[in-house]
C-alpha cells in the first residue's frame, strides 16, 4: 500500500487500512472505483474497517474497496465539491429525516396529515434559486395549518442548526417547507 | 415626488376576485398579492435591492436569517405567483411537480389569500429602516 496516498488526518486508522488494502489488493480497489466512478469524481474517501467507518476529510481521492461483510458510508466530502445531483440527494435525505420529526410533532398535536411529499424546485426567473421542498398537506382548517407552519418552520431551522457547520449554509439555502390544508 | 404604497396591490387583488372572477382574475390577484408582500418587504429595507430577479430569494433568505421563519410562506406565495404567471398547461412536463397545477384557480387563490392575510400584517409591522439605494 502506498503510504503517500494516506492523508495524515487518517493516520490513526493506518494499520487497519494497510490490512484492508493488503487483503483486497490495489486492483480490487481500482475495480471498485471504476464500478462507482462518482466516488473518484467527487473526491470521496471511504475508510472501511470491520466495525466502523471512519469519516475523515481528505484533500485528494483515495478509495478503498468494500468488503461484502463490512458497512460503508459516504465520507465527509467537502460541500463545495458536490455537484447538483449530489446536493439534491443530500437535501432530500435531510428532508426525509426532518419529515419523520415533523410527523411526530403533528401526531402529538392531533393534526392529521393527509399527504407528505418532497420535491425539487427551481425558479423560472432566477435559475440560481433552487429548493428542496417538504410539502405537507394537513387535514385541517387554514388557521391551524398556518399556525403549525410557523412552528414547523422554526423546527426546521433548529434541525439545520444541529447539522455540521459546513452543511448548514447549504441546508439553510435549500430546505424549505410548504404546508397546505384540505 | 410620489411614493406608491405596495399594499394597494393587495386591494387590487381583492377587487379582482370580488365579482364572478375568471381564472385570469384569480391568477392576477395571486400575482398582485405576492407583489404587495414582496415590495412592502423590500420597502422596509430588509435587503439591499438589486432590482433583479435575485431580490425575491434574497428577501426570503434575509427574513429567515433574522429569525422570521414565516418567510417560508412568502416563498410559497412566490411559487403561487410563478404558477399564476407562467403555468399555462398543467400537463407540460415542466409543470409536473407544481401542486397548483393540480387544483383550480379558485383554490390556488384561496391559498394565496390565506397566506397574504397571514404575512402582510407581519411585514407591515416590521420596523422601517433607511431604504438602501440599489446599486
Amino acid at each position: 500500500m502506498n503510504e503517500q496516498a494516506i492523508h495524515p488526518e487518517i493516520s490513526n486508522a493506518h494499520q487497519e487500512l494497510e490490512y484492508i488494502a493488503e487483503f483486497l489488493g490495489r486492483s480490487n480497489a481500482r475495480a471498485f472505483v471504476e464500478y462507482n466512478p462518482i466516488l473518484v469524481t467527487h473526491k470521496n474517501i471511504f475508510v472501511v474497517t470491520s466495525s466502523h467507518v471512519a469519516k475523515k476529510r481528505i484533500a485528494y481521492p483515495v478509495v478503498f474497496a468494500q468488503n461484502s461483510f463490512v458497512s460503508i458510508e459516504k465520507a465527509n466530502t467537502p460541500i463545495s465539491s458536490l455537484d447538483e445531483t449530489e446536493i439534491y440527494s443530500l437535501c432530500i435525505e435531510e428532508l426525509g429525516k426532518f419529515a419523520s420529526y415533523a410527523k411526530k410533532i403533528l401526531e402529538r398535536k392531533g393534526i392529521e396529515l393527509s399527504k407528505i411529499t418532497t420535491r425539487r424546485w427551481q425558479a423560472i426567473e432566477d435559475d440560481s434559486w433552487k429548493q428542496c421542498i417538504l410539502e405537507l398537506t394537513l387535514h385541517s382548517d387554514s388557521q391551524t395549518a398556518l399556525c403549525i407552519w410557523d412552528e414547523l418552520s422554526e423546527e426546521l431551522d433548529r434541525f439545520i442548526n444541529i447539522e455540521s457547520e459546513d452543511l448548514q449554509p447549504l441546508l439553510r439555502q435549500r430546505l424549505t417547507l410548504d404546508v397546505s390544508w384540505s | 415626488m410620489s411614493v406608491f404604497n405596495p399594499e394597494d396591490y393587495w386591494q387590487i387583488s381583492l377587487k379582482l376576485v370580488n365579482q364572478q372572477p375568471s381564472d385570469a382574475d384569480y391568477r392576477t390577484a395571486a400575482n398582485r398579492a405576492y407583489y404587495a408582500c414582496h415590495l412592502l418587504g423590500c420597502e422596509r429595507g430588509i435587503i439591499e435591492r438589486t432590482n433583479s430577479a435575485r431580490d425575491h430569494s434574497k428577501l426570503w433568505e434575509e427574513l429567515r436569517r433574522r429569525g422570521m421563519f414565516w418567510a417560508n410562506k412568502l416563498e410559497v406565495l412566490y411559487r403561487i405567483r410563478e404558477h399564476a404567471d407562467y403555468h399555462i398547461n398543467s400537463e407540460d412536463r415542466d409543470n409536473v411537480g407544481c401542486s397548483y397545477c393540480k387544483i383550480s384557480a379558485e383554490s390556488m387563490w384561496g391559498n394565496a389569500k390565506a397566506i397574504t392575510e397571514d404575512i402582510l400584517p407581519r411585514i407591515k409591522s416590521m420596523k422601517k429602516k433607511d431604504i438602501k439605494t440599489p446599486k
